[in-house]
C-alpha cells in the first residue's frame, strides 16, 4: 500500500503540487494523468525516494519513506523513468543488468522465458542477440516494461511507458500491464487507453 | 663516486633549451609561451626552496618534524586534487586528506619497515623522497579516478538512479562509476609498468645513477618503487571514493554536487 499524506512540492519557488493526498491499495493499478509540469512525475519519483516532498508523508506498507527505510523501499520497487537511455552495448547486457544485483538475482529470467514475455509484447526474438543502437525506441520501451515485470516486485513504477508506440503496441502494452496480478502499478501517461483500462485514474492538475 | 654539480652560469646555459620549444609556441600562436616561462620560473624558484629546506631537514632528522613536512604535502596534495578536479574544498578536502593520510602511512610502513629497513624509520633522507614521489603519484591517480568518477555519475545518471529504483545497494549503484574511474586512472600506470626499461628510463633509477649508486641498487628501488607507487594510488583512489561518497551523497544516495 502506497499512502500519500498532504504532499506539497514546491519548484522554483512557486508550488508544482499542493496538499495532495491520496492511498493506493496493494495490487491496484493506478494511473496519474493531467496537463504537463503538475508533478506527476516528480510525485512518481517520490515513491522511490528520488524527490523528497517539501511537505507532507511517504508511506509504504505503513511504513514512512526516510534515510532509515529507503533502500528496504528499492529493493520492493521497479522503476521505469520516462525517456532514457542506459549505456549497455547489447540488448542481452541491458537486460541482464538488474538481475546482476544481489537483491534481483533470484528472479533472473531463463532465455526461454524471456522470449515469451517478447512475444507477448509484439518483439521478434531475434532483438535479443541485437545491439542497443539498432532497436527503436518504441522496442526498447517494451523491453524495459518486460525487465521491469520480470523483476518480479511489489510496486512498479512507470513513467510514460508508451510514448514511442504505435497503437497495436499500445493495446499489448495494456494487456501485458493488466496480467501483472498481484502488483501494484503507479503509470503516468497521456494515453486515453490507459486512463480508461486501470484500475483507477488520478487526475493531476489544476 | 661524486656527482658533477652544475655551476649556475651553467643552469643558465641549460635554460637557453626554452629558447626553441617558447619560439614554436610563439610562433604556432598556442597562446602557451607566457605560461610556459611562468611554470619554468615558478618550478625553478619552487624547487630552490625545496632544496633549501630539505637541506635542513635531513640536517635535523627529527621524525616529529619530518612527520609534520609530510602532513604539510598532503594539505598541499588534497587541495590541488580538489581544486583541478573542481570538487568543493570544503565538503571534500578532509575526506581526500585522511584517504591520502592513511595509504600514505600504510605504505611507507611497510616500505620502509619491511623492504628498505634504514636504521631510522622516518629517517629523514628516505622518508622525505619516497613520501614525496608517493603522494606525487597518489595526486595525479586521484585526479584522474575523481574527474572520471563525478564526471561519469554526472553524465551517466540515469544509469545511476535506474540502478538505484530497481534495489541496488548504494554501493552496487556506484560501481560502474568506479569501475570506470579505476580503469581510467590505472590504464596508464599499467602501461608505463609494461614498457618500463625498454623506452623510458624512470626518473628514480635515473637520479640515483646520477647520484652515484650503482645501477644494480638504482633498478631495485625503481622496481620497488614502481609496485609502492602503484598499491598507494589504488589505495588512496579507493579510500578517497569511499570516504568522499558520505559528504558527496545525502542520506537517500542522491548527490549533493
Amino acid at each position: 500500500m502506497i499512502e500519500f499524506e498532504n504532499i506539497t512540492f514546491i519548484y522554483d519557488n512557486k508550488p508544482l503540487m499542493q496538499h495532495f493526498s491520496c492511498c493506493i491499495e496493494e495490487g491496484e493499478k493506478v494511473v496519474l494523468y493531467g496537463p504537463s509540469g503538475h508533478g506527476k512525475s516528480t510525485l512518481l519519483a517520490s515513491i522511490a525516494g528520488f524527490v523528497r516532498p517539501d511537505e507532507g508523508t511517504i508511506r509504504i506498507d505503513g511504513k514512512r519513506l526516510d534515510p532509515t527505510t529507503v533502500q528496504q523501499v528499492r529493493k520492493e520497487i521497479a522503476w521505469l523513468p520516462q525517456e532514457f537511455t542506459l549505456p549497455f552495448d547489447t540488448v542481452e547486457a541491458l537486460i541482464e543488468a538488474p538481475f546482476d544485483l544481489r537483491a534481483n538475482q533470484s528472479a533472473k529470467p531463463s532465455v526461454a522465458t524471456i522470449m515469451s514475455h517478447f512475444t507477448r509484447l509484439g518483439l521478434d526474438e531475434e532483438l535479443y542477440e541485437k545491439r542497443t543502437i539498432e532497436i527503436s525506441g518504441g522496442q526498447r520501451q517494451r523491453i524495459m516494461l518486460m525487465i521491469a515485470a520480470l523483476l518480479r516486485k511489489k510496486i512498479v513504477l512507470l513513467d510514460e511507458p508508451t510514448s514511442a508506440l504505435d497503437p497495436h503496441a499500445i493495446s499489448l502494452v495494456v494487456n501485458y500491464i493488466q496480467a501483472m496480478q498481484g502488483t501494484t502499478v503507479v503509470m503516468v501517461s497521456h494515453d486515453a487507453r490507459f486512463i480508461e483500462s486501470f484500475d483507477r485514474k488520478i487526475y493531476i492538475g489544476d | 663516486m661524486e656527482t658533477i654539480d652544475i655551476g649556475y652560469g651553467h643552469m643558465a646555459l641549460g635554460f637557453l633549451l626554452l629558447i626553441i620549444p617558447a619560439y614554436f609556441l610563439y610562433r604556432y600562436r598556442t597562446g602557451l609561451v607566457k605560461d610556459t616561462l611562468w611554470a619554468a620560473l615558478r618550478m625553478t624558484v619552487q624547487l630552490f626552496l625545496i632544496g633549501f629546506y630539505l637541506e635542513y631537514l635531513f640536517l635535523w632528522d627529527n621524525v616529529w618534524v619530518n612527520l609534520l613536512w609530510i602532513l604539510l604535502m598532503i594539505a598541499i596534495a588534497s587541495s590541488t586534487v580538489l581544486k583541478r578536479t573542481r570538487l568543493p574544498l570544503k565538503s571534500l578536502f578532509t575526506a581526500v586528506s585522511i584517504a591520502f593520510l592513511v595509504s600514505l602511512l600504510i605504505i611507507d610502513l611497510y616500505f620502509l619497515g619491511v623492504v628498505v629497513r634504514p636504521e631510522k624509520l622516518f629517517t629523514a633522507r628516505y622518508f622525505i623522497p619516497i613520501s614525496g614521489m608517493i603522494l606525487g603519484n597518489m595526486l595525479s591517480a586521484n585526479v584522474i579516478a575523481l574527474n572520471s568518477f563525478y564526471g561519469s555519475l554526472h553524465r551517466e545518471r540515469q544509469l545511476y538512479l535506474y540502478l538505484l529504483g530497481n534495489g541496488a545497494t548504494p554501493g552496487e549503484a556506484l560501481s560502474p562509476f568506479m569501475r570506470e574511474a579505476l580503469v581510467k586512472s590505472f590504464n596508464p600506470t599499467i602501461a608505463s609498468m609494461a614498457v618500463m626499461g625498454l623506452i623510458a628510463l624512470p626518473g628514480t633509477m635515473t637520479g640515483q645513477i646520477l647520484g652515484g649508486s650503482s645501477p644494480s641498487v638504482a633498478i631495485k628501488y625503481q622496481i620497488m618503487l614502481m609496485i609502492t607507487i602503484f598499491a598507494s594510488s589504488l589505495i588512496s583512489v579507493l579510500l578517497t571514493l569511499w570516504i568522499s561518497r558520505r559528504k558527496s551523497f545525502d542520506r537517500y544516495g542522491m548527490t549533493r554536487f
